[in-house]
C-alpha cells in the first residue's frame, strides 16, 4: 500500500518539515512520484521495526480515517439484507434464528456472534420501544466486517424483549460494525430515523427489502454524516 | 525529431532507468565515475604545474624569485576573489563544511576555480602543495553529479568522499591513502556503505593516473633497515615531528589572522606574503614551491645538509607555507607537511649522529621518512591517513613498525596540545564541527520550529478569571500564553498562578489574567540554535520555553518533545 507524507506523519506522529528533511537527507526510505514523494507500507514497517520506532497501530489509523468517512445507513442495510418471517422462541430464540437467517460475510463466526448478542442482551436488553430492538455486539468481532452492516428482521411473531417501553418487539436491526466509532455513527443515524413517524408506520407494515431502503434513503438525504437533520439542531 | 528532443527523451529513459536499479549499485557506479573524474582533474592540475613551472624557471634563476611568488600569488587572490567570487585558502575545510552542514553541496566552479589558482601560487614559488586543490576539484565533481542525479543527502555526502579519495589517490597514486583520508579526515564515519563507493572511487582515481601518467610512485624505493635502536629513537622523532605539527598549525593560523588585520586589501596581502616566501627563497630555495624534489632528494641521502641547515630548513618550510597559504596564497598543506617531514627527520638524524656519534644510526632517509608520516599524522591529526599515505608513496612496507610509532606517538602529542585537526580548527573554534552521531551533530539537525508545540490555549490580556475557568476546563496544558490587544506576545500564565484564586469565586470577576501574567519569561526564536535553547532551559530551570518571533507567540519548545525527537532522530541515523 502507498501512502502519502501527510499520512506518514501522522503514523510516525511528527510534523511534515521533519519528516520532508529526513527524505532529503535520506534518512527514510521513500519513492519520488509526479505528484511527491511516496511511501511503501511494507517497506515503512520494517525501517521502523528495525529502528525500534513506534508506529501507530493500524487499527487508531483506521479509527481516524472512519471519522471521516461518511458510512451510509442506506449502505449498511442494503448489505445487510431484510429477512422476514423470523421464527423463535423468547429473545435468544428470535436472536439465534436472526444470526443462522441473515446473509453475512462469510468471515464471520455465527456461532460466536451468537454468543455476543446474548451477552449484551444480559447486560441490559437493546429493546428500544415502540416494539423495536437493535441487537449488536458490545465490541467489534475480532474477523469482523470490513463495511457495517445492518440486518432488518421482521419477526413472525411478537416477542417480549424487556424493552423499556414494555412493548413486545417486532422488527429487529442487528448491527454489525469495524470499529466503535462507525457503529456509534450508525446507531445515531438509525435512532434518528426510527423517530420518523411516517417511518414507524412503514415499518409496522412489514415493507420489502425494496421499498424500506427507498425510504431509509429517502430520509437519509437530509442527515449530516453526523446523524443530525440538516437545518435543525436535533439530535437523533 | 530535433536533437534537443531526444536529448530530452534520453534524459528521461536514463532517470527511470537510474531509479529502478538498487541504490546501494547506483552509488558504487557514480561513486567509480566520480572517482575517475576527480583523478583525471589531479592529472591535469599536475601537467599545469609542471609546464608552468618549467616555463617560469628560467626566470627564477635572478631577480625572478623574489617577484615571481608575489605576483602568482596576488594574481591567484584575484583571480578567485573576483573572477570566481571564492573565498581564499585551500578548500578542504570548505569540503569538510559542506559534508557536515550542507548535505555536501558545493558550487560546480570549485571543481575547476582552485586548479587554477593554485597553479598560479605553486608554479611561480609559493610553498603549498597541488592535493587540497584537487581534493575540493574532485568533491565538487561528486557533489554536482549526485545533484544531477537526485541523490538525498547522505548519499550526496558519500559521493563527495568518493571525489575525494579520488583525487587523493591519484595525484599520490596511493589508492589506500586516498580512501582512508577521504573517510577519516573528510566525513569521519566508518560505515560499510560509505566505505565501499570510496573505495571503488579510489581504484578508479589511480587508474586514470596509471593510465595516464604511468605507474610510478612519487619518491623512488629504498630498502631501508631500523634496527632496535632506531626504532627506540623513533619515539623522539615522534615527539619532534608533533611538536613541528603544531608549530606549524598555530603558525598558520597566526599568519592568518595577523595578516588579514594588518593588510585589509586581499591581493595585497597575498602579494606581500609571496613577497615574503621569495625573500626566504633567496637564501634558502628549498622552500619554494611544492618541494617533492626536495623531498625525493633526502630520502636518497642526496641532499648535503648538517643539522643547523636541516634545522633550518626545516623552519623556514614552516614559514614560507604558513605565508603562502595564511595570506591568502591557493594551495594544500599536503606536500609541504611531507617536506617539513623529511627536512624535520633528517634534523633529528643529525641531532642523533652528534650526541652518539658513535652509534651505527639507520640512514637519514629513513628518519625523513618517519617523519613525513609524523608531520602528516600530527597536523591532520589523522594517523591512518599518514602511515598508509607514506608507505605508498615510498613504497616501503618494511618501515611498517616504526611508522606506526612515530604516527601514534606525534598524532598523540598534537591532541594534547591542539585538540582538534589543522582542517578542523576554524569549524570547530565556530561550533560547526558537527560530526554525524554526535550530540552536536543531532542538534545542529533539529529545528525549533519542527519542535513547536501549539497545543497551548492563548488568553488575552483583559479577560476575566471567569473566562479562564473555562479555558482551563477544555486544555490539558498548565500554560497560558497571553496577548494583549495587538495580539503581541505579553507572558506566561501557569496554572500555578491561578491556583490561590479559582477556588474561591469572589475572585471570578474581580481578576484579570494581564494581573497575574508573567512578563519577565525568557523566550526563545523560531530560528535559535537548540543547544542554545537547552542552555536557556538549564539555566531558568525550566521544563518548556515560549517560542516568540517579532512580538507574536508561535508555540511552546519543551524539553519532553525535544527527547522524544532527539531519540528518533537518533535511531534514523544508522542506515
Amino acid at each position: 500500500m502507498y501512502l502519502t507524507i501527510d499520512q506518514v506523519s501522522k503514523w510516525l506522529n511528527l510534523p511534515v518539515n521533519t519528516l520532508q528533511r529526513w527524505v532529503r537527507q535520506g534518512k527514510i526510505p521513500v519513492y519520488k512520484s509526479d505528484n511527491g514523494y511516496v511511501f511503501l507500507e511494507r517497506e515503512l514497517k520494517d525501517w521502523a521495526d528495525s529502528r525500534g520506532i513506534f508506529l501507530t497501530p493500524k487499527q487508531e489509523a483506521r479509527d481516524k480515517a472512519d471519522r471521516l468517512r461518511d458510512f451510509r445507513l442506506t449502505d449498511a442495510m442494503k448489505k445487510g439484507g431484510t429477512i422476514h418471517e423470523v421464527k423463535g422462541e423468547g429473545v435468544s430464540g428470535v436472536l439465534k434464528a436472526v444470526v443462522q437467517a441473515a446473509p453475512l460475510d462469510r468471515r464471520i463466526d455465527r456461532d460466536v456472534l451468537f454468543r455476543r448478542l446474548i451477552e449484551r442482551e444480559e447486560l441490559s436488553s437493546t429493546g428500544i420501544g415502540e416494539g423495536i430492538a437493535i441487537p449488536h455486539p458490545r465490541f467489534p468481532l475480532a474477523d469482523g466486517p470490513e463495511e457495517p452492516s445492518i440486518t432488518t428482521a421482521f419477526l413472525d411473531s411478537l416477542v417480549d424483549y424487556g424493552s423499556i417501553d414494555g412493548v413486545p418487539v417486532f422488527v429487529l436491526f442487528l448491527m454489525l460494525s469495524p470499529s466503535p466509532k462507525v457503529h456509534l455513527t450508525l446507531l445515531g443515524k438509525l435512532s434518528h430515523l426510527l423517530k420518523d413517524a411516517s417511518f414507524k408506520r412503514l415499518l409496522k407494515q412489514r415493507p420489502v427489502e425494496q421499498d424500506l431502503l427507498a425510504a431509509v434513503e429517502a430520509t437519509e438525504i437530509n442527515m449530516d454524516p453526523a446523524g443530525r437533520v440538516s437545518g435543525s439542531s436535533h439530535v437523533g | 525529431m530535433s536533437v534537443k528532443q531526444k536529448v530530452l527523451q534520453f534524459g528521461r529513459v536514463f532517470r527511470q532507468l537510474t531509479w529502478r536499479m538498487d541504490q546501494r549499485l547506483l552509488l558504487i557506479i557514480i561513486a567509480g565515475v566520480v572517482g575517475g573524474l576527480s583523478g583525471l582533474s589531479a592529472v591535469i592540475l599536475n601537467e599545469m604545474l609542471s609546464r608552468v613551472y618549467h616555463a617560469l624557471k628560467p626566470l627564477h634563476a635572478h631577480w625572478g624569485s623574489l617577484v615571481l611568488p608575489a605576483l602568482g600569488a596576488g594574481l591567484s587572490c584575484l583571480f578567485l576573489g573576483y573572477i570566481m567570487r571564492e573565498g581564499a585558502g585551500h578548500g578542504v575545510p570548505e569540503v569538510i563544511y559542506s559534508v557536515l552542514k550542507r548535505g555536501g553541496l558545493l558550487r560546480l566552479r570549485s571543481s575547476f576555480s582552485r586548479l587554477i589558482s593554485s597553479t598560479l601560487t605553486i608554479a611561480s614559488g609559493g610553498s603549498a602543495g597541488p592535493e587540497a586543490p584537487v581534493v575540493i576539484s574532485g568533491a565538487s565533481i561528486g557533489s554536482n553529479i549526485a545533484k544531477k542525479f537526485g541523490l538525498n543527502d547522505r548519499q550526496r555526502i558519500v559521493i563527495v568522499g568518493s571525489g575525494a579519495a579520488g583525487a587523493i589517490s591519484s595525484i599520490f597514486n596511493a589508492p589506500v591513502a586516498g580512501m582512508i583520508f577521504a573517510v577519516e579526515v573528510i566525513l569521519g564515519d566508518w560505515t560499510p556503505i560509505s566505505l565501499i563507493p570510496i573505495a571503488i572511487a579510489s581504484v578508479m582515481g589511480a587508474e586514470v593516473s596509471r593510465l595516464l601518467e604511468g605507474n610510478q610512485i612519487p619518491f623512488t624505493h629504498h630498502a631501508f633497515h631500523a634496527g632496535l635502536l632506531d626504532i627506540t629513537a623513533c619515539v623522539g622523532l615522534g615527539l619532534v615531528a608533533g611538536l613541528a605539527s603544531v608549530l606549524f598549525t598555530r603558525l598558520l593560523h597566526g599568519i592568518g589572522a595577523k595578516s588579514r588585520k594588518m593588510v585589509r586589501f586581499d591581493t595585497l596581502r597575498a602579494a606581500l606574503g609571496g613577497t615574503c616566501v621569495g625573500l626566504l627563497g633567496l637564501f634558502l630555495p628549498v622552500v619554494l614551491g611544492e618541494g617533492y624534489e626536495v623531498v625525493r632528494s633526502v630520502i636518497e641521502n642526496r641532499f648535503e645538509a648538517g643539522l643547523l641547515l636541516a634545522t633550518g630548513a626545516t623552519l623556514a618550510k614552516i614559514l614560507a607555507t604558513s605565508l603562502t597559504i595564511g595570506s591568502g596564497g591557493s594551495g594544500g598543506i599536503f606536500a609541504p607537511c611531507l617536506v617539513i617531514g623529511s627536512l624535520g627527520g633528517l634534523a633529528y638524524e643529525r641531532a642523533l649522529i652528534f650526541l652518539w656519534p658513535g652509534v651505527a644510526w639507520a640512514e637519514g632517509g629513513l628518519f625523513a621518512l618517519l617523519g613525513m608520516a609524523g608531520v602528516m599524522s600530527g597536523t591532520l591529526q589523522a594517523p591512518l591517513t599518514g602511515i598508509f599515505l607514506i608507505v605508498e608513496v615510498t613504497g616501503s612496507y618494511e618501515v611498517m613498525l616504526p611508522l606506526i610509532l612515530v604516527s601514534a606517538v606525534s598524532a598523540t602529542l598534537c591532541h594534547y596540545m591542539e585538540p582538534v585537526s589543522f582542517y578542523h580548527k576554524e569549524l570547530a573554534s565556530q561550533g560547526q564541527l558537527l560530526r554525524p552521531r554526535t550530540d552536536a551533530g543531532l542538534l545542529a539537525d533539529l529545528s525549533v520550529l519542527e519542535l513547536l508545540e501549539k497545543d497551548c490555549v492563548v488568553v488575552s490580556e483583559d479577560m476575566r478569571l471567569r473566562d479562564m475557568i473555562s479555558i482551563i476546563q477544555q486544555t490539558s496544558r498548565n500554560y497560558f500564553p497571553v496577548e494583549n490587544a495587538r495580539g503581541d506576545f505579553v507572558g506566561l500564565v501557569h496554572l500555578d498562578d491561578l491556583r490561590p484564586y479559582i477556588f474561591n469565586p469572589v475572585f471570578y470577576d474581580a481578576v484579570v489574567v494581564g494581573e497575574l501574567v508573567q512578563s519577565d519569561i525568557p523566550h526563545v526564536s523560531p530560528f535559535d540554535d537548540l543547544r542554545e535553547v537547552l542552555d536557556l532551559m538549564d539555566q531558568t530551570r525550566s521544563w518548556s520555553l515560549p517560542v516568540v518571533h517579532r512580538n507574536k507567540y508561535l508555540g511552546m519548545v519543551s524539553k519532553g518533545s525535544i527527547l522524544d525527537q532527539y531519540r528518533k532522530e537518533l535511531v534514523v541515523q544508522s542506515y
